[in-house]
C-alpha cells in the first residue's frame, strides 16, 4: 500500500535488560491512524494500563514520527510522544520539533519505544540502526543544554539530533520537559518519566533518506511551498509568535497576575516590537524550515545581561504578565533558566503566579519561599521560585508535584489554581473566548490550547461563532480538535501546514506523492478516530464529565478590568457548551464515546 | 463623534503609529472608516491578512457588516491575522 513516507519499523529499547528489538506496525494501523500522535496513542492503549505509575518502571515512552517527518518538504520536523504523564497522572501526548524525529527516520525508524528502568544513569545512541548504551553517571546534574552538547559529541554533529533532560527531570519534578535539539516536549512532565528511568538523553544519527513515492513531485512542491512561505509567513519570520502578545492583550485575554484579570497594563514592555528592538539576536530554524519563527533573544544590559533564550508567545504571557512582570529581560532569563533546569515554561509560569498570589494573600510567607519576597512583578522572585521547583526546595518541593499534587495537599487553594485535569492553563483567559473554555475543558491532555483545539481566529472572524456565544462552540471545538489530531500525526509543523493544504478541508495530494496512498479524503475522520481513541484511554483512566470541568476562578469570578471588564462564564453556561460538544462528538452525558461512535470510527477492530 | 483606532503588531509598523483618535460625522458607518483607513494608510478591507475588529468583535461578525453604524467612543483594532494551536 505504501511506497514512501514510512520506514515501517519501530525500535524498542528495554533499559532494564539493556536490550533492543525491532518490530513493525501493520499497514492497516498506519492507514487508519496515520502515524505520530495516532499510532503513539494506539500503542499506549495496548500497553499502558490504568494503574501504571507514571514514574514507575512499567511506564513507557512512545516516540512516534509521522509519514512526513524527515521528508524534504518545509518544516517536516515534528514527532510525537505518548506516555503516562507525571503532571496529570493520565495519558499524555506531546509534540516536539528539532532534528531528532527526522534523524530517527533517516536512521531507519518511524518510532522509538523506551521501557524499563536503567540500573544507573544511562544515555542511548542510535546510529543507523545500531543501538548502544552509554554511561551517563558523569553527566548527572548537567543542565539540559549542556547534556545535548555531550550527546551530539557521541554521534558527531552531522545528521544528528538529540534529546535530554535537565536536573528537574532527574529530580522527578512533574513539570519537567524533554529538551529536543533546543526545542521541547514541553507539557505534562515527560522529562520526569525519563528521569524515573535514569535515562539522561538519547542521540540519533542517520545517513539514510526517507523514501517518497514521487520524488519529482516532492521536489517541485518543496520549491513552491518554500517560496510561498516567505510571503505567507513573513510576520512569523519577523516577530515569531510574539506578534500576538499585543493582540491578545488588547482583546482582553492576557492572563494577568494569575488570571485575576485579563489585561496587562505593561503590555507595551513585552510585545513583539519591544522584543525585536531590544532583545532580538537571530532566528531559530527547525529541520527544513524556511520560516524560522523561533526568536532567539539576548539580554544586553541590566541584572539579567547575558541571558539568552528562544522566547515565544506562551512563555512571554505566562512568565511575564501572568506573574505581573513587564521586564522582558527577566522573561528571557526565566525562559533560559527553565530550559536549562528542564522545566516547562507554561506550567512554571502558572505555578510561580500561584505562589505569588498565595504570598500576597498571606497564605504563605517567606518561610515557605526560602526568603523570597514573592510579590507579583518581582522578577528576582520569578527566577528564585523556578529554582526552588527544580531543586525541590521550600515550597518548590510541593510545586514540583504539579497542580494536582498541590491541590491534594491544599484543597483550600483551589480558588487560585488554574488547571484542568492537573495541566495548568495556556496563555489565554477563556472568559474572553468561550470556545477556548471548552478547548481547555475537553483537551485530551488537560488545559492545552493546541490539543484542545485553538478556536480564537474563528471566534473573531466567523459570523457563526461570536466569541461570547455558547451555541455552536461544541461543533467548532470538536472540528478544530479533529483537525489538530491529524496534523499532529503527519510530522509537520502547524505554522506551515497551510502551504501544503492541510486545513480543516485538506486540499492537496501531499500524502499521495509521499506515501503513494491518497489519505486526503480520510484525514478529518482519522483525526476524529484518534481523538476518540484518546478519550477511550482517558475514560479507562477515570476521566469523565467531572474531570472536564473548569477551575473555580473561571466559572465564579468575572473579569474585573480591561477590555472585557465584567465578562463572566458561569458553570451553567460552560456545561451548556459541554452538552453540545458531547452530543456532536457522539459521546454520552458523562463524556464516554457511545458504542455507535466507536463502531462508526472502526476503533474496536484496531484495539482488540 | 470620535473613534479610537489601534494598530497592533505588524500593523503598527505599517501605520507608523500605535493609535489615533478619528472624528467622523454622525451617521457614519464602518464603510466610511474602511475608506478612511485605505486613504490614510493604504489598508484594504479586502486584505485577508488583516483582522478588522470593532469593540472586540470582527467586523464581519456584525449582521450589518460594513453598514454597521459607528458610535462615539468605539474602539477599532487592526490586527495581524492571528493563528495558533
Amino acid at each position: 500500500m505504501f511506497s514512501g513516507g514510512y520506514t515501517g519499523r519501530i525500535l524498542r529499547v528495554d533499559l532494564s535488560r539493556k536490550r533492543h528489538s525491532v518490530e513493525t506496525v501493520e499497514e492497516r494501523i498506519r492507514q487508519r491512524l496515520l502515524g505520530g500522535r495516532g499510532v503513539a496513542a494506539w500503542m499506549y492503549y495496548r500497553e499502558i494500563g490504568a494503574d501504571v505509575d507514571p514514574l514507575g518502571p512499567e511506564n513507557k515512552v512512545f516516540f512516534m514520527a509521522g509519514p512526513l517527518t524527515g521528508v524534504r518538504l518545509p518544516s517536516t520536523t515534528k514527532f510525537q510522544l505518548a506516555t503516562k504523564g507525571p503532571e496529570t497522572r493520565m495519558y499524555l501526548c506531546s509534540n516536539g520539533g528539532g532534528d531528532f524525529g527526522p534523524r530517527l527516520k533517516q536512521a531507519g525508524f518511524d518510532g522509538l519505544v523506551i521501557e524499563g528502568r536503567a540500573e544507573d544513569w544511562t544515555y542511548l545512541t542510535i546510529r543507523d540502526g545500531e543501538v548502544a548504551f552509554g554511561d551517563a553517571r558523569p553527566w548527572k546534574g548537567l543542565d539540559s543544554e549542556a547534556a545535548l552538547e555531550k550527546l551530539y559529541e557521541t554521534v558527531g554533529e552531522k545528521n544528528s539530533g538529540a534529546l535530554a533532560i535537565g536536573p528537574a527531570g532527574e529530580n522527578l519534578v512533574r513539570l519537567s520537559h524533554i529538551n529536543v535539539d533546543h526545542r521541547a516536549f514541553g507539557r505534562g512532565g515527560a522529562g520526569a518519566v525519563l528521569g524515573s528511568k535514569r535515562l539522561k538523553g538519547i542521540a540519533v544519527a542517520g545517513t539514510g533518506t526517507v523514501p517518497v513515492a514521487d520524488p519529482a513531485a516532492v521536489r517541485k512542491l518543496w520549491k513552491e511551498a518554500s517560496k510561498e512561505l516567505q510571503t505567507t509567513r513573513a510576520n512569523h519570520k519577523k516577530y515569531g509568535t510574539a506578534q500576538y502578545i499585543e493582540v491578545i492583550n488588547e482583546l482582553g485575554c492576557m492572563p494577568t497576575r494569575n488570571f485575576q484579570t485579563s489585561y496587562f497594563e505593561g503590555g507595551q514592555e513585552v510585545d513583539a516590537q519591544a522584543m525585536k528592538s531590544r532583545y532580538y539576536l537571530k532566528n531559530f530554524h527547525c529541520f527544513n524550515c524556511p520560516v524560522g519563527c523561533g526568536m532567539v533573544c539576548e539580554v544586553r544590559e541590566g541584572p539579567y545581561a547575558g541571558a539568552r533564550a528562544r522566547t515565544e508567545f506562551e512563555t512571554i504571557g505566562l512568565l511575564g504578565p501572568n506573574c505581573g512582570i513587564s521586564d522582558f529581560g527577566a522573561i528571557v532569563a526565566g525562559n533560559q533558566l527553565c530550559d536549562q533546569l528542564g522545566i516547562d515554561t507554561m506550567s512554571a509560569g502558572n505555578l510561580v503566579a500561584l505562589t505569588m498570589e498565595l504570598y500576597e494573600r498571606g497564605l504563605i510567607g517567606r518561610e515557605e519561599t526560602a526568603g523570597i519576597d514573592a510579590r507579583f512583578g518581582n522578577a528576582d522572585a520569578l527566577l528564585g521560585i523556578i529554582r526552588l521547583i527544580a531543586e525541590r526546595k521550600g515550597i518548590g518541593d510541593l510545586l514540583a508535584e504539579g497542580a494536582k499534587g498541590v491541590l491534594e495537599r491544599h484543597p483550600e487553594w483551589s480558588p487560585y489554581l488554574l488547571a484542568v485535569k492537573g495541566l495548568p492553563f495556556a496563555a489565554y483567559d477563556p472568559r474572553g473566548f468561550y470556545g477556548n473554555a471548552l478547548t481547555y475543558g475537553t483537551s485530551s491532555r488537560g488545559a492545552c490550547h493546541n490539543v484542545g483545539g485553538w478556536t480564537i481566529r474563528a471566534e473573531l472572524q466567523s459570523g457563526q461563532y461570536d466569541r461570547f456565544a455558547l451555541e455552536g462552540k461544541g461543533r467548532l471545538v470538536k472540528d478544530t480538535q479533529d483537525n489538530r489530531a491529524y496534523v499532529d500525526s503527519l510530522g509537520l509543523c502547524t505554522v506551515v501546514r497551510g502551504s501544503l493544504g492541510f486545513s480543516a478541508s485538506p486540499t492537496m495530494d501531499v500524502l499521495k506523492i509521499v506515501t503513494g496512498y491518497d489519505f486526503t479524503p480520510e484525514l478529518i475522520e482519522i483525526g476524529e478516530r484518534i481523538y476518540n481513541l484518546e478519550r477511550m484511554i482517558l475514560n479507562r483512566e477515570g476521566v469523565h464529565r467531572k474531570e472536564d470541568q473548569l477551575p473555580e476562578r473561571i466559572v465564579k469570578e468575572s473579569i474585573p478590568s480591561g477590555p472585557i471588564e465584567g465578562r463572566t462564564l458561569t458553570e451553567g453556561m460552560y456545561n451548556q457548551m459541554l452538552d453540545e460538544y458531547y452530543r456532536d462528538r457522539g459521546w454520552d452525558a458523562d463524556g464516554v464515546p457511545t458504542a455507535e461512535t466507536v463502531a462508526r470510527l472502526g476503533i474496536e477492530e484496531l484495539v482488540v | 463623534m470620535t473613534v479610537t483606532v489601534k494598530y497592533l503588531s505588524i500593523l503598527r509598523d505599517k501605520a507608523g503609529l500605535r493609535e489615533e483618535s478619528v472624528g467622523f460625522p454622525a451617521g457614519s458607518r464602518l464603510a466610511d472608516l474602511a475608506r478612511w483607513l485605505r486613504e490614510r494608510h493604504g489598508f484594504e478591507y479586502e486584505d485577508r491578512d488583516i483582522m478588522y475588529i470593532l469593540n472586540g468583535r470582527g467586523w464581519g461578525q456584525y449582521p450589518q457588516g460594513l453598514e454597521t453604524p459607528l458610535s462615539d467612543g468605539d474602539t477599532v483594532l487592526l490586527s495581524v491575522l492571528v493563528s495558533g494551536g
